[in-house]
């Protein structure tokens, strides 16, 4: 039972802190290295798992690891997942035996379940039905995963003896709506166990959204968070999250979109490929507003928040980046589109498969799009943390009418 | 343990916390989000064939038709994933079969399904140039069903050499979405080749079965009367076709004669001048389409090539109501604009004198240089000319 | 009447036995042509009014072609109602071809772009034997272009006073249409066959096929505005029948306006 003392130690907050940075940077390689197999389409390069060719994953000789690309490449991506698995093991035992906030225990949880999910998907992706031999295996995992999520979310907030019933009813409705969440996602993963082209989107899009819980965790681990400095009172501290939020949600929209991109069926309709590029790029208009919307709110309003404008900054620059990657990715795989050769000017240019380039801007268009999520997942997290509405403030403080009228709200909230 | 009110002070870390729960809530509720958005995305595991009916009313054809075509077509030519080939059309199984097939790596690094790993997303799994990435792109992606091929050596009325869809595949097409695949190991590319061979075999053959049991409507089941013309009319002609060029390459690929060297700028000068002429002359028509200065901008605004024209009706209504019935949208063709440089089929002088020569199959680009039963309009000093004044208009030698 | 003697006997029994014997050895479809082989004729009747030929829009090569008044082909019925332009051909696979058409049959079939149309609009070419002569009697530039199931595509430019010559490698089930890529109001129709037995319905609508062999035979009816004329008599544009030797005479054949609606 994890120590429930009212103070938080700093030492064991930076073990968890650099635990979870380790997370964050094993875990951008991982996604390279995922894009490249994508690129390469690689995905079945090794037709088995959790065995590589037949031989024991962590057995697999050297020799032929190395010397075919393909095999190199999805091999070595599953033994980073491996690594990245054990990281997370560590990660969340420092969180539980050592942080006090019983979100962070939650985070730790999902973070387990989470890459021991991925790990999975991947495997599903490769082998598919083949693994469940029989149809009853699967079919109650959903049950089994649903109460095995709500279990984690009653150990994890745990209500003792003697608090108010309405806290208990919150708790328990929190570990339903989790539960069902789960469920619904078991279900929906063993449905697709057939479909490995769905089962290798999915595994894409849970990347990317593993990354931005380590970068979380790297974020409600460091000592500013932990220590006392205070939020800012803003006016528009609503806002600012809002927008940090919402940019953090729509990069992800703009990430399932580009998954669609990557990962097309052979014999999807013919429009299928045009319709998601539109929506990539008017994602992507989107989220230029946003970013810029957010820049000059901080700027404005939160001016004494460097950590909060250094993130959205950061953001900024890499969704720049991303911009320029999405326009060379499109270049090296489909050429120059022709109503820029038409009208202004005319490029000779042959797209070449597989070439360096096409490589480079494709994998990178990847690993930065993740970036830019855990950049924003940041921005988000620290926008609720550094600032806050002047009304709530004032409701602690001020006279007990005001406190009366506040109480509700905070109870609310928990 | 868990917050009291007065844990609500400022800087106490839980404030910041609490929100964090629910952030994580609303990114696990995104996944199942994204599973639902991503549900109606999925592929079939094995993808089939789709059947050609294109230009007809899908009302006009029963059940019964379409089964008996995808019976029998099945029955001559398998699966996307478990190829066929009837015997007698010379071409190799076991290349197609590297070809065909869901992707796939074997240890030593050899691999599988080629064909959908680097063409099914433009060209389609059926070869029919509708792929999902189709639309995309202009021109279209090639489809291989009507068994005719632009950018060839073989006089105009031959099917290509294996030669010539390779050496498509290692230069690709500049200025087109059609990429080089100079970087595929050698192997790899011939099984590509062949299986473009069997979708333009298949595809050519199943025209010929619309034709009998559609259009004609012939009785259904077929027999085996029935299936055995089909096999002789239309499989082994075709495969005849290809194979005949293959064997008499003589006979069949245009000869480009030394291209002439002009050894001063007044003799360069004189052959662009000629050139220009020859171009602009009422007997080759060149300017109808690329326009009186090579600009592209020719009388024929729209032209359109084969594939495009039974889309285009005499009217814009008849033009929208025959979309209906292609996958694809029509699509105009572009005569070529020399100044750009940027030529489809290559840009070296002797890619150039095959073009005109031969014309570009398939497009309104006609034969000029002379072949078996026409004269043709150029002789092969013409031609050079020609090819030389073209070469001036984008300042290439 | 005397008496013959021996050697009258032995010459005259040798002849009877030659001829005899070359009577036997001949095939027997040369020996009577009228027993082994019919025709088969008839006469298309439009069975509605005249639809007026639209006029077609040209233009290109103005100065030459605007002159003349270049209408629609593609339903031509004339003065007494007779359906121009409908093949009749034998749909019978391996059909048994009289040698006399054999030994008769044109060297070549003639395509002419005259008056910046194409002449005739509608033929056929019995593609083994035949060939496709193609010119062009036009004072400007003309393209032939067709695609033809299965078999080159052709594409061919003829200069002024130009020609080609095209040769089929394979029958077609329906007729091909041609058309010139300079000139888009142009069309045309050739159906190569491998048998002579097709007809195309003159300015009166009446189609004579000649020596068809007697027996079972199913012909097939097409027209460009429908392709397989589906009507009572012909479902899906085919009829089997019976054929007699001597004249087949199918009568006058009405064919309603909505046979030829799409």
């Amino acid at each position: 039972m994890p120590n429930r003392s009212n103070s938080t130690s700093p030492i064991a907050i930076r073990a968890a802190h650099y635990a979870a940075w380790l997370l964050a940077c094993a875990t951008f390689p991982l996604i390279w290295m995922g894009g490249l197999v994508t690129t390469y389409s690689a995905g079945m390069a090794v037709p088995d798992w959790p065995r590589t060719h037949g031989d024991n994953m962590f057995l697999y000789p050297l020799g032929s690891w190395l010397t075919v690309w393909d095999v190199f490449l999805e091999h070595g991506h599953r033994l980073l997942g491996s690594l990245v698995g054990l990281v997370t093991i560590a990660l969340a035992a420092l969180l539980w035996f050592r942080d006090k906030r019983p979100a962070m225990w939650w985070l730790a949880g999902v973070a387990l379940v989470g890459v021991c999910l991925q790990g999975v998907l991947g495997g599903l992706r490769v082998v598919g039905s083949k693994i469940f031999e029989t149809e009853i295996f699967w079919t109650p995992a959903p049950v089994f995963l649903s109460v095995a999520a709500a279990l984690l979310v009653l150990t994890v907030q745990a209500v003792p003896a003697g608090q108010s019933g309405r806290r208990q009813l919150r708790v328990w409705l929190r570990a339903a709506v989790v539960s069902v969440l789960f469920g619904a996602l078991a279900w929906f993963g063993i449905a697709a166990v057939e479909d490995r082209l769905f089962l290798a989107k999915v595994h894409g899009c849970t990347a990317p959204m593993f990354f931005a819980l380590a970068a979380s965790a790297v974020a409600a681990t460091s000592s500013r968070w932990v220590g006392d400095s205070p939020p800012t009172e803003t006016p528009r501290a609503r806002r600012i999250q809002c927008l940090t939020s919402l940019g953090a949600a729509a990069i992800y929209v703009q990430i399932v979109l580009g998954a669609n991109l990557r990962h097309v069926a052979p014999d999807a309709a013919p429009w299928w490929f045009t319709l998601w590029v539109w929506l990539h790029v008017i994602v992507a208009c989107g989220i230029v507003l946003l970013i810029v919307w957010q820049y000059l709110a901080a700027r404005r309003h939160a001016g004494d928040q460097p950590v909060l404008q250094r993130r959205i900054s950061l953001m900024a620059g890499l969704f720049s980046l991303q911009l320029a990657l999405g326009i060379t990715t499109w270049i090296t795989n489909y050429g120059w589109p022709l109503w820029f050769t038409q009208n202004f000017v005319a490029v000779e240019y042959t797209v070449v498969a597989e070439s360096f380039w096409q490589v480079l801007s494709t994998t990178a268009h990847v690993g930065v799009g993740s970036l830019c999520l855990a950049t924003a997942t940041s921005a988000a997290l620290w926008s609720k943390r550094l600032l806050i509405p002047p009304s709530k403030v004032l409701g602690v403080e001020k006279d007990g009418a005001k406190k009366a009228q506040a109480t509700p709200r905070k109870r609310h909230r928990k | 343990m868990i917050s009291s009110d007065t844990d609500l002070a400022p800087g106490n870390p839980r404030q910041g916390v609490r929100p964090l729960a629910a952030i994580l809530l609303i990114q696990r509720a995104v996944i199942v989000v994204a599973a639902l958005f991503l549900s109606g995305c999925t592929g079939a595991e094995s993808p089939s064939f789709r059947i050609n009916l294109e230009g007809r009313h899908p009302a006009e054809i029963s059940d019964n038709q379409r089964d008996a075509i995808a019976e029998t077509m099945e029955e001559f030519f398998g699966t996307p994933d478990e190829p066929r080939l009837p015997d007698g059309t010379g071409l190799n199984l076991k290349l197609i079969e590297t070809a065909a097939g869901p992707v796939a790596g074997n240890a030593d690094g050899t691999e599988q399904g080629l064909f959908r790993q680097h063409c099914a997303a433009c060209h389609g799994i059926t070869g029919d140039g509708a792929g999902a990435m189709a639309t995309t792109f202009d021109p279209y992606p090639r489809d291989f069903r009507r068994g005719t091929f632009k950018y060839t050596t073989t006089r105009a009325d031959a099917k290509p050499l294996r030669s010539d869809l390779r050496r498509t595949l290692l230069r690709g097409i500049p200025g087109t979405g059609m990429p080089s695949f100079a970087e595929l190991p050698p192997e790899q590319l011939d099984a590509l080749v062949e299986y473009v061979i069997y979708l333009s075999l298949r595809g050519e053959t199943e025209q010929y079965l619309v034709q009998l049991v559609v259009d004609e409507g012939e009785y259904l089941p077929l027999g085996v009367d029935a299936k055995e013309m089909v096999l002789e009319d239309a499989v082994l002609w075709v495969a005849e076709q290809w194979a005949v060029v293959e064997q008499n390459p003589q006979e069949y690929v245009v000869p480009v004669p030394p291209r002439p060297v002009c050894g001063s700028d007044a003799e360069r000068a004189a052959s662009i001048a000629r050139g220009k002429e020859l171009y602009a002359s009422k007997d080759a028509q060149c300017a109808q389409c690329h326009g009186p200065t090579g600009a592209g901008d020719g009388e024929d605004e729209r032209i359109y090539d084969d594939w495009n024209k039974p889309k285009k009706g005499v009217t814009p209504e008849q033009t929208a109501k025959l979309a209906r019935l292609y996958t694809l949208p029509l699509q105009r063709l572009r005569a070529r604009d020399f100044r750009d440089g940027a030529f489809h089929g290559g840009s070296s002088p002797e890619d150039l004198y095959r073009r005109i020569h031969i014309g570009i199959k398939g497009t309104p680009m006609p034969a000029a240089g002379p072949q078996p039963g026409a004269k043709g309009v150029f002789t092969p000093e013409d031609i050079w000319d020609v090819v030389n004044y073209i070469l001036s208009l984008s300042g290439e030698k | 009447m005397g008496n013959i003697n021996r050697r009258q006997f032995v010459a005259g029994s040798a002849a009877a036995a030659g001829a005899m014997a070359s009577a036997m050895a001949m095939p027997r479809t040369a020996r009577g042509a009228d027993d082994a082989w019919g025709d088969l004729k008839g006469r298309l009747v439009y069975d509605g009014e005249a639809p007026e030929r639209k006029k077609l829009v040209v233009d290109k090569d103005v100065e030459c072609c605007g002159k003349f008044d270049i209408r629609d082909e593609s339903l031509m019925v004339g003065e007494d109602g007779g359906l121009q332009n409908v093949y009749i051909y034998v749909r019978t696979k391996d059909v048994a071809v009289c040698p006399d058409l054999e030994k008769s049959c044109k060297e070549q079939v003639l395509l002419d772009n005259r008056d910046c149309i194409f002449m005739p609009h509608c033929m056929s070419i019995w593609a083994s034997k035949q060939k496709y002569y193609i010119v062009n009697s036009d004072p400007v530039a003309q393209n032939v272009a067709f695609t033809p199931l299965l078999d080159t595509p052709a594409n061919i430019i003829l200069p002024v006073g130009g020609d080609a010559t095209w040769h089929f490698k394979r029958a077609q089930r329906a007729p091909v249409p041609i058309a010139c890529n300079y000139h888009p109001w142009e069309s045309a129709y050739v159906l190569p066959l491998d048998h002579p037995y097709v007809a195309i319905t003159g300015k009166d609508g009446s189609f004579t096929i000649p020596k068809l062999p007697v027996g079972e035979l199913e012909f097939q009816i097409w027209h460009e505005r429908v392709t397989y004329l589906d009507t009572k008599d012909w479902p899906k544009g085919r009829m089997k029948m019976k054929l007699q030797a001597g004249v087949n005479d199918l009568g006058i054949i009405k064919i309603p306006p909505s046979a030829l609606e799409k």
